[in-house]
């Protein structure tokens, strides 16, 4: 029954090379959380942390309330799923995945069974005799997995695990993987650089940025509720918009940006205090200035360019502070919007977001 | 049964995986190698220092000679580096085009004659220095073409530069071949489309990028030449190369002088191993102009062809025509003399008719032989496992590279200068633990062999990817018991080839032999012996059957190598 807590775990290489810092969190028993942000934000470290193959420089980590700093990863009892396999190119796919207690020193009956409940379960059981190099990479992957199963250990770890996968097996893969995962019921943590794999995959996931975590929560908290400038960047797209607040109401905040005054979501900021209201880029609606719309809660602007990306065009739109935005609309949105056409960017209230004005700028609070 | 086995199995490697016990395994490791390679070497340059008045007395200020000790170390090494310059420039002008030819080429025979030129590499340099006598300096080889009752060279400078070049050569051509075929051809496509010649392409673009293997080979090639003594004491007549003094005086227990010339010869390899540690990488090939009508001349389809034609035919005529003329020797010399028919002179009554029963000797000293060479590669294997895995895993880069260039010092040294140490440290003079013999033998040969299982240990434990240790480790196998199940595995080809290596270099050493054997034969030595005594037919079959040896154990080689490959 494990339950994963990290606490104030600070790791640094070398001198002064702060890979993770001062990182707390805690992971439930039979969660299956993802950990996602830019490289060398740390993700790989608190991994490797959690494996015990590094050792935190500060803070400690605990499995179901015991410390395991003195544990070497031999003696943690996880299951170690790598990007490249590491699978035993001389021994079998069976011998693969007796490989775990065979090195405990289980008795040959109890290593029969555990091998096979491994191999049903990850659906390899028909491969058993064969040698990795004659099998394909979504049978390697298999095979790890069938040797993480039989190993009984309860946290699994996965460092990038269907990276070196195609898109379309990947994608099959995610599911067979969270399936896997529920049914023999592990703790699984999950490194990857693909969002849209993490947000599919795992109950929670973890943010991470320079070695700190940004923000831990559900696939639509993440989406549609970030509690933060860099998540609200990483997860999906949003532009941000400078202002002011003027005045706070129970359900909206109003906000001057430009000349205009829009309304927004009141997330406490004080009155005359400054703020950036995030609005993802999919959630503007764009209309011709002239249009018969109600004409409220909008900004003003100037199309830069229309552009295809495929099934979503992006529209670049300055506004009257001069700030360029991104739109994402529909590729069959009816109208096509000609360079220099006049506009209004609707905003529903609802789905933005008002942060505090970071001190050194909105630039400051997306550095990676 | 079998779970108590493996339980208590699993117990002891656990406990060796302890990181006391690795450390003192560490320590035990680098103590054999400082007892063996180091050690000796050490207490060599000491004793030079401590008992200098002897030294100064016989070299220098012998009542009788004077200095003439001293003139005749400088001429013996002033002509070892001649020839060995001689002879590597000729290794890198047929060797290089014949890399080229052997990696670029595909024709009919091509594995063939890759394996005939390695083969020299394998088969003891007394047998192929005995062949080549018999072929350049008798009766019996070329100069039957032209009807000559003499040779067409006598012992000497020449014969020993062609005895040098037959074996050294196979260290250039191997040394880059593998480089060249790895080569992307891209950049040479590219070359191409800019204007470039073949000519120009190769060595402009191609050859800087084969630079430090062809630096390598070169080095090898010039310190083998350098040391070497089973060959060199066949065909050199009254000119002696440094380390065939070194083998004379010891043979003449001239020890004080035998000891100075050793060191000088281990002082000036260590300082030639140095240096090229230090600049192999910041040599450049020395031309960056280029004569596009020149080289273009020499790009045409004509020179080509005649270069090509030119390295083989020099590859057959110099190295393996008379590397291997002993065999045809021998069948001449089979029932009789080919000249006067007599059956006394034919290797026949030779070898198992005449009173001393020649063939007693060839199976004794081939079976000391074969033993010898089986406890060197056991042993060796076995010491110099750990040091290659602990040299590829360790973290200290400065540790690292200068243990690294520890390794290749046996390598470098002659091994009749590292064997002579070896008697000196292990025999009278030193810790009197041994007397010349058997195990004495055995120490010198693990000795000069270590390097050639430790160099390319380190390269197959550097190939294996540290995630497989991580995976074995996140399973709960212990260090040890993740080596023997995951990482031994992957070393089994890596292994078996340091093995045929270290076996074959054991089985083919002359020089250090001779220093450290006291009554016992092994057959490369006694094949020097028939040689001294002029039995010729005796010493052809004791060749051929070396040669034979040698060539099952290079077709084993490339049998282990080439699997290697495939998976």
């Amino acid at each position: 029954m494990p339950e994963i807590r990290l606490q104030s775990v600070t790791k640094i290489f070398g001198r002064k090379v702060e890979a993770v810092k001062d990182l707390s969190f805690i992971i439930e028993d039979g969660e299956y959380v993802s950990l996602i942000g830019p490289s060398g934000c740390g993700k790989t470290t608190t991994l490797r942390l959690l494996a015990g193959t590094i050792l935190p420089t500060q803070g400690n980590i605990y499995f179901d309330d015991k410390s395991v700093e003195n544990l070497s990863i031999r003696d943690r009892n996880i299951g170690f799923v790598f990007q490249h396999f590491a699978i035993f190119p001389h021994l079998t796919v069976w011998e693969n995945a007796a490989y775990g207690p065979k090195v405990r020193g289980r008795k040959k009956s109890e290593i029969d069974s555990l091998v096979e409940h491994a191999l049903k379960a990850v659906q390899i059981d028909d491969k058993a005799d064969l040698y990795p190099p004659s099998l394909s990479a979504p049978d390697w992957q298999k095979t790890a997995l069938a040797r993480v199963v039989a190993s009984e250990a309860k946290i699994l770890l996965l460092d990038e695990p269907l990276g070196a996968l195609d898109q379309k097996i990947r994608e099959e893969f995610q599911i067979f993987l969270r399936d896997l995962v529920k049914k023999e019921g592990l703790t699984a943590i999950h490194v990857t650089h693909d969002q849209a794999e993490a947000l599919t995959i795992s109950d929670k996931v973890a943010v991470m940025n320079k070695g700190k975590l940004v923000q831990l929560g559900s696939a639509s908290d993440l989406i549609f509720t970030p509690n933060n400038i860099f998540t609200s960047f990483f997860v999906g797209e949003s532009d941000f918009l400078e202002s002011v607040v003027m005045n706070d109401r129970k359900d909206f905040a109003e906000v001057r940006v430009g000349q205009s005054t829009i309304k927004v979501k009141n997330m406490g900021i004080a009155r005359g205090k400054r703020a950036v209201v995030a609005v993802r880029r999919e959630f503007f609606k764009v209309h011709k200035y002239k249009d018969k719309i109600k004409k409220e809660n909008f900004l003003p602007g100037v199309v830069v360019r229309d552009q295809f990306l495929g099934l979503l065009r992006r529209v670049r739109v300055k506004l009257e502070n001069q700030q360029i935005v991104e739109v994402k609309i529909h590729a069959k949105h009816p109208i096509r919007f000609k360079v220099n056409e006049k506009v209004r960017l609707v905003i529903d209230p609802s789905t933005t977001r008002c942060f505090e004005y970071p001190e050194k700028g909105v630039a400051s609070a997306l550095e990676m | 049964m079998e779970v108590k086995f493996r339980k208590s199995l699993l117990a002891t490697e656990k406990w060796l995986s302890k990181d006391t016990v690795l450390t003192a395994g560490k320590a035990v490791t680098i103590g054999i190698f400082i007892l063996i390679v180091l050690g000796p070497i050490l207490y060599l340059l000491f004793q030079i220092i401590i008992s200098w008045g002897d030294i100064n007395e016989t070299v220098f200020n012998d009542p009788i000679l004077g200095n003439e000790a001293f003139l005749s170390m400088l001429r013996s090494i002033g002509l070892s580096f001649e020839i060995a310059a001689v002879v590597t420039v000729f290794d890198i002008a047929v060797g290089v085009p014949m890399a080229w030819i052997l990696a670029r080429y595909e024709f009919k025979g091509k594995n063939i004659l890759d394996t005939f030129v390695d083969l020299p590499m394998a088969v003891p340099t007394s047998a192929l220095g005995f062949s080549i006598y018999l072929f350049w300096g008798t009766n019996n080889g070329i100069s039957r073409l032209y009807n000559s009752e003499v040779g067409f060279a006598s012992q000497g400078t020449l014969l020993i530069i062609f005895a040098h070049v037959a074996f050294t050569f196979p260290y250039v051509t191997r040394s880059i071949k593998g480089i060249i075929a790895d080569l992307d051809l891209n950049l040479e496509k590219a070359g191409k489309t800019l204007g470039a010649s073949p000519f120009t392409i190769a060595r402009m673009i191609s050859l800087p990028m084969v630079k430090e293997g062809l630096l390598a080979g070169t080095v090898l090639a010039f310190t083998r030449s350098l040391g070497e003594t089973g060959a060199t004491l066949i065909v050199s007549g009254v000119y002696q190369t440094a380390p065939v003094v070194i083998v004379s005086w010891m043979k003449g227990l001239k020890i004080p002088t035998t000891a100075f010339l050793a060191f000088i010869l281990i002082i000036i390899s260590l300082l030639l191993l140095t240096l090229v540690r230090i600049f192999a990488r910041k040599v450049g090939l020395p031309w960056n102009k280029v004569f596009p009508r020149f080289e273009r001349k020499l790009s045409s389809k004509k020179v080509t062809r005649t270069r090509n034609t030119f390295s083989i035919a020099l590859f057959f005529l110099f190295v393996f025509t008379p590397a291997l003329f002993v065999i045809i020797f021998l069948f001449q010399w089979w029932g009789g003399s080919p000249f006067s028919g007599e059956f006394e002179a034919g290797m026949i009554y030779q070898v198992f008719q005449a009173p001393d029963k020649k063939i007693n000797d060839i199976v004794t000293a081939l079976v000391t032989s074969l033993e010898i060479a089986l406890i060197v590669t056991l042993v060796n294997l076995l010491i110099a496992t750990p040091m290659a895995l602990m040299i590829s895993k360790m973290k200290n880069k400065k540790l690292k590279g200068f243990l690294d260039g520890l390794i290749d010092i046996p390598l470098v040294i002659p091994s009749s200068a590292l064997g002579f140490s070896i008697f000196f440290l292990w025999g009278s003079n030193g810790l009197h633990i041994l007397s010349p013999g058997f195990a004495m033998i055995v120490i010198a040969h693990i000795s000069f062999t270590y390097s050639y299982c430790v160099r390319p240990l380190i390269g197959s434990f550097d190939s294996i990817s540290t995630m497989y240790d991580e995976a074995a480790a996140a399973f709960g196998a212990s260090k040890i018991t993740a080596f023997r199940t995951v990482t031994l595995p992957f070393l089994k080809s890596g292994l078996i080839a340091a093995a045929i290596m270290t076996f074959t270099r054991s089985m083919s050493e002359t020089g250090a032999t001779i220093i450290c054997m006291g009554i016992e034969r092994t057959i490369p030595v006694l094949l020097v012996d028939f040689f001294e005594a002029s039995t010729f037919p005796a010493a052809a079959f004791a060749s051929t059957l070396l040669i034979i040896i040698s060539f099952v154990m290079l077709i084993l080689l490339r049998v282990v190598t080439r699997r290697k490959k495939d998976a």
